[in-house]
């Protein structure tokens, strides 16, 4: 729903709101992470070894923590602007 | 789905928030300190003067005297209510919510019609008596019962941590007719009349939070009622409480955004005025961190919430499982948050003058109420495992 919203907010032609974009950003790519390692946990040693997808998702989901702004940026950018408020 | 809240929604919103503010929320503290005597007539006047602009009959029809709003206009207006206080969100939704929702749902025209305006009004209180001593979770294991005999139903047992019991003027009881029938057609929920023989109330109990909500037990004994005091029909108990619930839950996932939002605001605030090492403490990381994941988490909540409410309205089959989403979100949420907003205020959160206190000890009942978190885990579990089969 977070990323729906920035789309929406875009469909809708309203300008980029960055509050919306960056908690989009840091919730998907922190959850994503957990819930990525949680599946491997669910797999167990299965989990672990490169003939189930599941290792691969626990990998990929990493670059969501760090590619197009870290984590740590989004909250910097979220608190910068509950500064103003 | 469109993310921009309506324009009668966005004044849902401004008006809930100037009254809350001017009205409610000043007498948050006084009823959070306040002795159970004074809890009794404080809830009942702020439960009055929010009926006053119509709060308790947003989900109720016109023909008694309700607006009958959607569900996320409720959501919205509940946000603004919780945050002022949430005890009083509590007991207005005990009674408009918990009681007044099965009566809209399930009562007979002549139920509706003797209950629904004064609760409506703020004239009549009402309260839900499922859990008790030794049943909570596990609802099923109910141990009330009630006979029939002659055109009369003989009521037993005992229902615990009732919200508003000490000022209800009515109670919804929900109790094994027939046991041999399991709950799915053997519970029956009844409507008792404060005064009815046999029926009477305990002292309230001391709580952690929601100290200005009073919450006791209801005691039957030999509690006789007539076949009018049946809710819509006999056996039908045990699926009214749970589709009411689904109504709770979101309920209690707004009020947990509510204090989620308050603490937010405080903390925000106090981090600008607040200097250390020469600079307001929101300069540092580790606070602005804490403030950007309060954010977060009740954003998140708030979203969750509206979906479910949604879902609800256009009786989305998943909507059970949404509203079980949103609440363990949103209550977990909360307590994060009032821990982090306690944290921020440092020493001045831990005394009782500062309301974080108070939303910190609130906080911890979401993840209790209307189904504890494990059991909300439970039920998104089966219904994943449910979906998944063959
Ligand atoms: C302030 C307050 C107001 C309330 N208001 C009302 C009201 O108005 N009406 C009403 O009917 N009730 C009310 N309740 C009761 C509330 O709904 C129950 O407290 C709640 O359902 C939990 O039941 P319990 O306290 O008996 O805990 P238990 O059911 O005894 O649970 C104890 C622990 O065991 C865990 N557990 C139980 N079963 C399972 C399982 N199958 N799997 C995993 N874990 C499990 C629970 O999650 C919990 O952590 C209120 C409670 C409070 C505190
Ligand atoms: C019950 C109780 C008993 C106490 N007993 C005593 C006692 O006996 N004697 C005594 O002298 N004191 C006592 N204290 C005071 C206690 O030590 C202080 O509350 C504590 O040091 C925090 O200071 P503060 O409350 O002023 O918070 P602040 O210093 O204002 O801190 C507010 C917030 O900002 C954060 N923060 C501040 N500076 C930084 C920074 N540079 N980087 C990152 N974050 C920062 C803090 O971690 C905190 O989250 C007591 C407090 C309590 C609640």
């Amino acid at each position: 729903m977070v990323v729906y919203r920035v789309a929406h907010d875009k469909d809708s032609g309203k300008p980029l709101n960055h509050m919306h974009t960056s908690i989009a950003k840091a919730i998907v790519g922190d959850w994503g992470m957990k819930a990525a390692s949680d599946a491997v946990q669910i797999f167990g040693g299965y989990g672990y070894i490169h003939e189930y997808p599941i290792e691969r998702f626990l990998r990929d989901a990493k670059l969501g923590q760090i590619g197009g702004g870290t984590s740590e940026m989004q909250r910097f950018i979220i608190s910068r602007i509950l500064s103003y408020f | 789905m469109n993310y921009d809240l309506t324009p009668e929604q966005l004044s849902i919103k401004e008006n809930f928030s100037k009254f809350c503010t001017k009205e409610i929320e000043p007498r948050a503290q006084i009823l959070d300190h306040a002795t159970h005597e004074e809890v009794d007539k404080l809830i009942k006047e702020n439960i009055k003067m929010l009926a006053g602009i119509g709060y308790l009959g947003m989900g109720h029809d016109e023909a008694y005297g309700g607006t009958n709003l959607d569900l996320i206009s409720q959501a919205i207006a509940g946000e603004e209510v919780a945050g002022a206080c949430a005890s009083t969100f509590l007991s207005c939704g005990a009674s408009s919510g918990l009681f007044g929702v099965p009566v809209k749902l399930f009562g007979t025209d002549a139920q509706k019609k003797k209950y629904l305006p004064g609760i409506i009004k703020g004239d009549l209180i009402g309260c839900f008596g499922l859990t008790e001593p030794g049943a909570g979770s596990d609802a099923a294991s109910i141990k009330t019962s009630a006979v029939k005999k002659g055109d009369k139903w003989i009521l037993n047992g005992t229902k615990t941590f009732i919200t508003n019991a000490t000022i209800a003027d009515v109670a919804l009881v929900f109790a094994y007719n027939d046991k041999s029938k399991g709950p799915g057609t053997g519970v029956t929920c009844f409507l008792i009349d404060k005064g009815t023989r046999g029926f009477s109330v305990s002292k309230p109990f001391d709580k952690m939070g929601f100290r200005g909500s009073p919450t006791a037990e209801l005691i039957l004994e030999d509690c006789e009622v007539p076949e009018g005091a049946v809710l819509g029909a006999v056996g039908n108990g045990f699926i009214q409480a749970m589709q009411t619930l689904e109504y709770g839950r979101i309920g209690m996932a707004t009020v947990c955004l509510g204090i989620a939002a308050k603490c937010l605001q405080y903390a925000n605030k106090y981090s600008k005025e607040r200097n250390a090492f020469g600079k307001p403490i929101n300069r540092f990381q580790e606070v602005s961190f804490k403030l950007a994941d309060m954010m977060i988490l009740s954003d998140v909540s708030r979203l969750l919430i509206y979906q479910a409410a949604w879902a609800k309205e256009m009786k989305n089959p998943e909507s059970a499982v949404l509203a079980s989403v949103a609440k363990v979100w949103a209550s977990e949420a909360a307590t994060q948050i009032s821990s982090m907003a306690v944290q921020i205020f440092g020493g001045y959160g831990y005394i009782k003058e500062f309301p974080v206190e108070r939303l910190y000890r609130d906080a911890k009942l979401g993840e209790i109420g209307e189904g504890t978190s494990e059991i909300q885990r439970v039920m998104i579990a089966k219904d994943l495992i449910r979906k998944y089969a063959a």
